[in-house]
């Protein structure tokens, strides 16, 4: 079942708020949860059954885990490495099988069949976080439901945002839970209905033209230069509208059900160095992999392998997250030189006698970092490396036909073979990606939202578009029509059958 | 309920009466609330759908003389802007519907022929038209109260009835368009020259054919008698209306028949003929002015040899690929449809109940003389369907 589906918008949504706030008013806290567990259960069982009983059986051997190292005296380290280990050998097994039976192309096809267990990797990386903060006492005491309910959410529980128990068990216990408040409800679905209309509107238009260049290429066809750097653009637009849609529709779902979820992005498109981007791109993702990943292995003591070597195993663990191809690999490897390159960029100037100062070009170090996540997109995308290289090999040709000089030339191809309406669609990506505000920014008047980042975003470039910079959400009649023509432009191009991206990882 | 959730309410009901309303004012028939099809809003059809529903709106404004009617190899063979083409045949309007089953071929020939005195009917006919379409998504049960997107059917046909997006959607195309540009001016020859130079005629032919191994070897008895029987009514009523109907089987590359044979509905492709031809005689008793005529024969035409894969410049005479012959093509069908071609070369043959088996068995014998003398190309097309 989709969020941007009919049947979750006009049946199982109402019918789980209806129960949600009836149930949790008539049998009290433990009802609730309840309702929301069998919900959560339901939602996962509507893509595959089979798959629901693989999560049930994680469920409970985690769940029994855990209770085993808060327990016990001796052995609690052994104890941790083996049900984290179990853990990774589960996501590593469905991993190999997507690597072996789907390939990228699979993955990344928004209407393909899906290979492996939904979420498996979000689902993995949240009980492991479990039994990591249950082994270093940070957790409360919690009921079996709680941690099921944790678990199974059905809001973040495919895509995330990746949660903390200790984020959301205390919320599952405060007061006021299943007391229905018009504003928390009011800002959900407007949260929903704005990741609803990025998801339906933005990312599933520039979908078909991104799937037919990349088909294309895998298929052998040559493609003409210019379609190539619009596909490879038009992926990038479209797996951030894709994956932040999501991310704002579960936040939103949760705040109509009173729980506040961490926000996943901010604006990633405006970063203007690697290390920013990717405090804003999956935030929840980046802080997992600095709290259980980096920061352990930096401090290690056994084996000390330093903060570049602990920097390059954290990025090639993110490669490897989603997904065994050899794509990923060098993707994972690209992005760590590309870190280790920003954070060495003083070193570097001085021995090449520069002088090098931060944030002298705002603009320009935002465009360099936008074009470099394009070009990395296109590894990321590709089925295998010989997609990506006829990718990259028909750019370099759009970019020498660029500076031979002939403009009229250039521009009379761009006419001739791109679709207006395709480039129509990616300059308008494009306005909102730089000049809107995100959507941390546009409800930052009615909700501040958890977040898991340490430290906070670097200063960006100007906005491209200043007027809108300055308008922010508000409970008013304006809102409120903004809301409902977004709703129903929404309805209105719904297909019903585009799944989200990341829904295979 | 707070004031804001009111204020959305109101919106949202507000929202949906204006559209309504508006629908209503550019659709007052409800030709598209009723048509259920995409114009291919954003990426046009080079991507998916196409814009019929634009014609729909403009076959008002149009009065053909002369109704091409076929799937997108009429749209792509037949150029009705042609000045001697128009000078016979007097004003003509090309109906070709790219991807269409004869069931969608018949409704729309239909809506033209209700409305004005079509002179001549040409209906370019092949056996993909009377083959099921693409297999439902995820085996989605119709009697079900749900649809194959998870809507409520009952509440998918009331918004339906109020909203229209195909409405919406084709009347602002037909809006933007310029007033005097051509109705659908058969094949843009610009558009399949630039496929030409980037993948170049084997390439494109293998795409296509591809598609259509699929669409080939997918049949259903119950689906194939409806839509003869559609197109058995259609000559009735085109006789009715003193409409002169050709029908003709499309002149397919041999590569296409190779394809038909490997995926083993040769028999039905032959019966399928016969079945054409003995209805065509079967009006012709009646007095029905209507003809059948045979371009998928085994020609020098149809056997034209395609480039080798890379060779991006060799232009071929008659075809863009197997699948889809060119415009000088369509003008030489046009031409021996109307017996203005004195050559018998057996390439548009004109079939009959009595004529049709003796025809067949020189196919057949034809066919097996390629398949023992073209042993590369018949595992080339062998390849592709596996």
């Amino acid at each position: 079942m989709l969020f941007n589906s009919y049947l979750f918008l006009l049946v199982f949504l109402p019918l789980v708020l209806a129960g949600f706030y009836g149930v949790g008013h008539l049998a009290g806290r433990t009802g609730g949860l309840l309702w929301l567990v069998v919900a959560s259960l339901i939602f996962y069982a509507s893509w595959e059954l089979s798959y629901l009983w693989l999560l049930l059986a994680s469920l409970f051997f985690n769940y029994f885990a855990a209770q085993l190292i808060g327990k016990l005296s001796r052995y609690r380290r052994l104890c941790l490495w083996i049900a984290v280990l179990a853990n990774v050998a589960l996501l590593f097994y469905f991993k190999l099988v997507i690597a072996i039976f789907g390939g990228n192309g699979a993955a990344f096809s928004t209407t393909h069949h899906i290979l492996i267990p939904l979420g498996i990797s979000f689902i993995t990386f949240q009980q492991i976080a479990f039994l990591v903060d249950t082994y270093k006492g940070k957790l409360r005491e919690g009921s079996a439901l709680e941690y099921v309910l944790f678990i199974t959410f059905f809001p973040q529980l495919i895509m995330g945002p990746i949660v903390h128990y200790r984020e959301l068990q205390p919320q599952f216990r405060k007061a006021g839970l299943f007391r229905w408040n018009p504003d928390n409800f009011s800002l959900g679905m407007c949260i929903f209905i704005v990741g609803l209309f990025k998801k339906v509107v933005l990312a599933d238009s520039i979908a078909p033209f991104v799937d037919g260049v990349y088909g294309g290429v895998a298929q052998g066809e040559s493609i003409a230069p210019i379609d190539a750097w619009a596909a490879a653009l038009g992926f990038t637009l479209q797996i951030y509208f894709d994956f932040s849609a999501y991310s704002d529709m579960a936040i939103g779902l949760a705040r109509m059900l009173n729980i506040n979820l961490p926000i996943n992005f901010d604006a990633p498109y405006r970063a203007v160095n690697r290390f920013d981007y990717w405090r804003r791109w999956h935030i929840s993702f980046g802080a997992f992999m600095r709290q259980y990943v980096f920061f352990p292995l930096a401090r290690a003591k056994t084996f000390k392998v330093g903060h570049v070597g602990a920097l390059a195993v954290t990025t090639l663990v993110s490669g490897f997250w989603h997904g065994l191809g050899a794509t990923f690999i060098v993707w994972g490897a690209l992005q760590s030189l590309l870190m280790l390159g920003v954070h060495y960029r003083g070193v570097i100037a001085g021995k090449l006698g520069l002088s090098f100062r931060k944030k002298r070009f705002p603009w320009f170090s935002m465009l360099l970092t936008f074009l470099v996540t394009v070009l990395l997109g296109v590894l990321f995308r590709s089925s295998d490396l010989q997609v990506a290289f006829g990718m990259y090999e028909q750019m370099v040709v759009a970019v020498q036909t660029t500076f031979s000089g002939d403009i009229v030339a250039l521009y009379q191809h761009i006419d001739r073979t791109v679709d207006r309406w395709v480039l129509i669609n990616l300059v308008l990506m494009l306005l909102i990606v730089w000049g809107m505000p995100s959507t941390r920014r546009l409800f930052a008047r009615h909700w501040t939202a958890l977040d898991q980042r340490t430290s906070s975003s670097e200063k960006t470039a100007p906005d491209l578009l200043p007027w809108f910079r300055h308008q922010a959400f508000g409970l008013n009649p304006r809102w409120a029509i903004i809301m409902a023509a977004m709703l129903c432009s929404a309805l209105i191009f719904m297909s019903g059958t585009s799944r989200f991206i990341y829904y295979q990882f | 309920m707070n004031t804001y959730l009111r204020y959305f309410a109101g919106s949202l009901v507000a929202i949906f009466l204006l559209g309504a309303a508006v629908n209503f004012s550019l659709d007052p028939l409800g030709y598209f609330r009723n048509h259920g099809m995409h114009p291919g809003f954003l990426l046009k059809e080079r991507v998916w759908g196409d814009d019929r529903t634009v014609y729909d709106l403009s076959i008002n404004t149009y009065r053909p003389d002369t109704l091409i009617a076929g799937n997108s190899r009429v749209k792509r063979g037949f150029a009705v802007d042609d000045r001697q083409l128009t000078e016979r045949l007097g004003v003509i309007l090309n109906l070709g519907l790219p991807g269409a089953r004869f069931d969608e071929l018949d409704r729309y020939i239909r809506i033209v022929l209700e409305d004005h005195a079509v002179r001549h009917l040409v209906i370019g006919l092949d056996l993909g038209q009377f083959l099921p379409d693409r297999e439902l998504v995820g085996g989605f049960a119709p009697e079900l109260w749900l649809d194959a997107d998870g809507f409520p059917i009952w509440l998918k046909k009331l918004a339906v009835a109020l909203w229209s997006k195909n409405a919406f959607l084709a009347s602002a195309k037909v809006m933007l368009r310029p007033y005097n540009i051509t109705l659908n001016g058969g094949a843009n020859p610009d558009t399949m020259l630039e496929k030409l130079e980037v993948s170049g005629h084997r390439r494109m032919t293998r795409k296509v054919e591809a598609h259509l191994a699929r669409r080939y070897s997918r049949f259903d008895q119950e689906v194939y008698v409806e839509r003869v029987a559609a197109l058995n009514a259609l000559l009735a009523d085109a006789c009715l209306n003193n409409t002169d109907v050709g029908l003709f089987i499309s002149p397919m590359h041999i590569r296409q028949l190779l394809l038909i044979r490997e995926v083993g509905h040769l028999g039905l492709f032959f019966n399928w003929k016969i079945q054409l031809a003995d209805m065509v005689s079967q009006h012709q008793k009646k007095g029905c002015r209507v003809t059948l005529t045979d371009f998928s024969t085994i020609s020098s035409f149809t056997s034209e040899p395609f480039p080798e894969l890379g060779d991006n410049q060799h232009r071929m005479q008659w075809y863009w690929e197997s699948s889809h012959y060119n415009h000088e093509m369509g003008q030489m069908v046009i031409d021996r449809l109307w017996n203005h071609d004195a050559s018998h070369d057996g390439f548009g043959k004109n079939l009959t109940a009595e004529n049709i088996a003796g025809w067949l068995d020189e196919e057949r014998n034809n066919l097996n003389a390629l398949v023992r003398s073209q042993p590369m190309l018949v595992k080339e097309i062998s390849d592709l369907v596996r």
